[in-house]
């Protein structure tokens, strides 16, 4: 028997006061994450601790204090719980004498199916990453497409609930690159918990608007682009509406208690500060009914995963 | 309070598995190697002494005199000849196992196998017993499957107490001697493809661990008997007497000695093993 039992009100993936230090550098201070189902990308500048923390979570290293749970089970402790997982590797060393459907045969058979199985199981992975034609190549004649594809494949074979993808985009052609980011939407949309590690934040945002950033080993933000951005108190919300009235909206805009600022850019449009972002765009709408303020269209100019990031790590 | 009851829910967990995970380790591992010729010309060649014995058996039985007049372990059927018989075997253990074993760990290292392993349901022990199993199988090759050949074929060829001898007795002394032997040249093996990142690397240390040893315990034998313990594979021929009811095979080291020495190679190797196998990626 599996030997754990599944609480299912508690988070799919759960981090508590983990910290991971290697002799005297720590790598990961104190970190406490809870996540639930949907894509998660785990940003963090080279070095500040997202590749270690992405191994703790997936219970590839034990944290040196603190402890990483799935479903409230510790994951180490029950290795049994891996059955949950599929991880996928940023480096793109492989098994290079094996062919892929060999080596997808060994993955999913560690993971204690039978002969039948394993081989449905691989031929279905396959054909979701679209590998089914170059199935029986050997892995070291693969372009480097072709190996992230299959090294997903292999995260996804046994149907996994947490899914970790280390760098997942990495060395991919624009359309491997469009069909891999639409696989994980729809894993994510699926109810899975998605965890996607990347320092190329246009690739995150493609994936995802919600996000945990780690910055000098400690978890700086957590939650939704939108959300964290309006956290950011010194550094109000940028909005920018094209208006056919220009000066009648700036001058509604700035008697709101939730604009703090309002100008006219170089591009006549008119541009708002507000400090709570999240409120003002649950107000907008009604504003601009009730006062027939035609807006012809808004833009934030720096909720963007970038600007979020700029101005928590100072980049 | 979030709400995390909104998770996937078409995952179940049986808790049931078709097959121990150390198993489809182990059957990829043997399944790969035989696919090299080279390899299968080897073991072929392992098989020489075998099959010379064979033929020696069924003349022994066939035209009695005529083959006694060779002498030596080679007309011997009883166990301490099969003893004897694991001793010529030896430079093929050496050299087969340098090529099943040496890369086992190694490749995993280099090629990020361990991440791909431990991010499935398997821990340490499954993984060293799936890849020792490689090792012993092919072990098996060279050592305990000829004789189980050799038994069966001199049973075929001989009758009365021979032929009991040779299908119950024999077997099973050479099946606890070459277990105990292949579980701890496996040990010792893994530990040193653990350690490196070049399989060249893994095989040097172990030919210098197996013949290197050897020879330098026989030197030293010359001036003190009882230096022939620092000899590798000595100690396991030694030690198998005690399974074969064979006369020591060194002079200064009793048998028991031996098998202490080995089994501390085994508990020296399972510590390396629990050091050096982390389920981190290795970067080049």
């Amino acid at each position: 028997m599996s030997g754990f039992a599944t609480d299912r009100s508690a988070p799919v993936l759960h981090a508590e006061r983990v910290s991971k230090w290697f002799g005297e550098v720590i790598a990961v201070n104190d970190c406490t994450l809870s996540l639930g189902a949907g894509v998660t990308g785990l940003l963090g500048l080279n070095g500040a601790g997202k590749t270690t923390l992405f191994k703790l979570m997936s219970g590839l290293i034990l944290p040196s204090q603190g402890e990483v749970t799935v479903r409230g089970n510790r994951l180490r402790r029950e290795v049994g719980l891996f059955r949950r997982v599929g991880f996928c590797p940023e480096s793109d060393a492989l098994f290079d004498w094996l062919t892929g459907r060999e080596f997808l045969s060994l993955m999913v058979r560690l993971m204690g199916y039978d002969s039948a199985e394993v081989a449905r199981r691989t031929d279905e992975a396959l054909e979701l990453v679209r590998l089914s034609d170059a199935a029986d190549t050997r892995i070291g004649g693969y372009s480097k497409g072709m190996r992230q594809k299959i090294k997903m494949a292999q995260a996804l074979a046994h149907d996994p609930e947490i899914i970790f993808l280390d760098e997942p985009l990495n060395g991919m052609d624009p359309v491997s690159r469009r069909e891999i980011v639409d696989l994980v939407k729809r894993l994510g949309g699926e109810g899975r918990c998605v965890v996607v590690s990347s320092h190329i934040l246009p690739e995150i945002e493609t994936m995802t608007r919600s996000i945990a950033l780690i910055h000098h080993g400690k978890l700086m933000a957590e939650g939704d682009i939108t959300e964290i951005r309006d956290a950011i108190e010194d550094r109000p919300t940028i909005v920018a509406f094209r208006s056919p009235e220009p000066r009648r909206l700036s001058s509604f805009l700035a008697g709101q208690d939730l604009v703090v600022g309002v100008e006219l850019d170089e591009f006549g449009r008119v541009v708002a500060r507000t400090d709570h972002a999240v409120s003002f765009y649950r107000e907008l709408p009604g504003w601009l009914l009730a006062e027939d303020l035609p807006v012809d269209e808004f833009q934030t100019l720096d909720d963007n995963l970038q600007a979020v990031f700029d101005y928590l790590v100072g980049g | 309070m979030p709400v995390y009851e909104r998770g996937y829910r078409h995952w179940e967990d049986s808790g049931r598995r078709a097959a121990p995970a150390w198993w489809a380790i182990a059957r990829r591992g043997i399944a790969e190697p035989i696919k090299s010729r080279r390899l299968l010309f080897l073991l072929v060649v392992a098989w020489v002494p075998a099959i010379v014995k064979g033929g020696i058996l069924y003349f022994t039985f066939k035209m009695g005199e005529l083959t006694r007049l060779l002498g030596g372990a080679w007309t011997d059927i009883t166990a301490p000849g099969f003893h004897a018989f694991l001793k010529w075997q030896s430079p093929f253990v050496l050299i087969v196992l340098a090529i099943i074993g040496a890369n086992l760990i190694t490749k995993d290292r280099r090629e990020n196998g361990l991440a791909l392993y431990f991010s499935r349901p398997l821990g340490l022990v499954d993984y060293v017993a799936g890849k020792g199993a490689i090792i012993m199988f092919y072990y098996f090759t060279v050592t305990l499957f000829p004789i189980y050949a050799l038994c069966i074929f001199g049973y075929l060829v001989t009758n009365g107490a021979t032929g009991m001898e040779m299908l119950l007795e024999i077997p099973l002394r050479a099946t606890a001697y070459c277990l105990l032997a292949g579980a701890v040249y496996a040990l010792v093996l893994l530990a040193i493809s653990a350690m490196m990142t070049r399989t060249a690397f893994s095989v040097m240390w172990w030919v210098l661990l197996v013949a290197g040893t050897d020879g330098l315990a026989e030197i030293n034998a010359l001036f003190d008997a009882r230096l022939a313990v620092m000899g590798f594979p000595g100690q396991f021929l030694n030690a198998g007497t005690l399974f074969f009811g064979a006369s020591p095979h060194l002079e200064g080291v009793t048998p028991v000695v031996s098998l202490a020495v080995v089994l501390l190679y085994a508990a020296v190797g399972w510590l390396l093993l629990r050091h050096r196998i982390r389920p981190v990626e290795v970067v080049s």
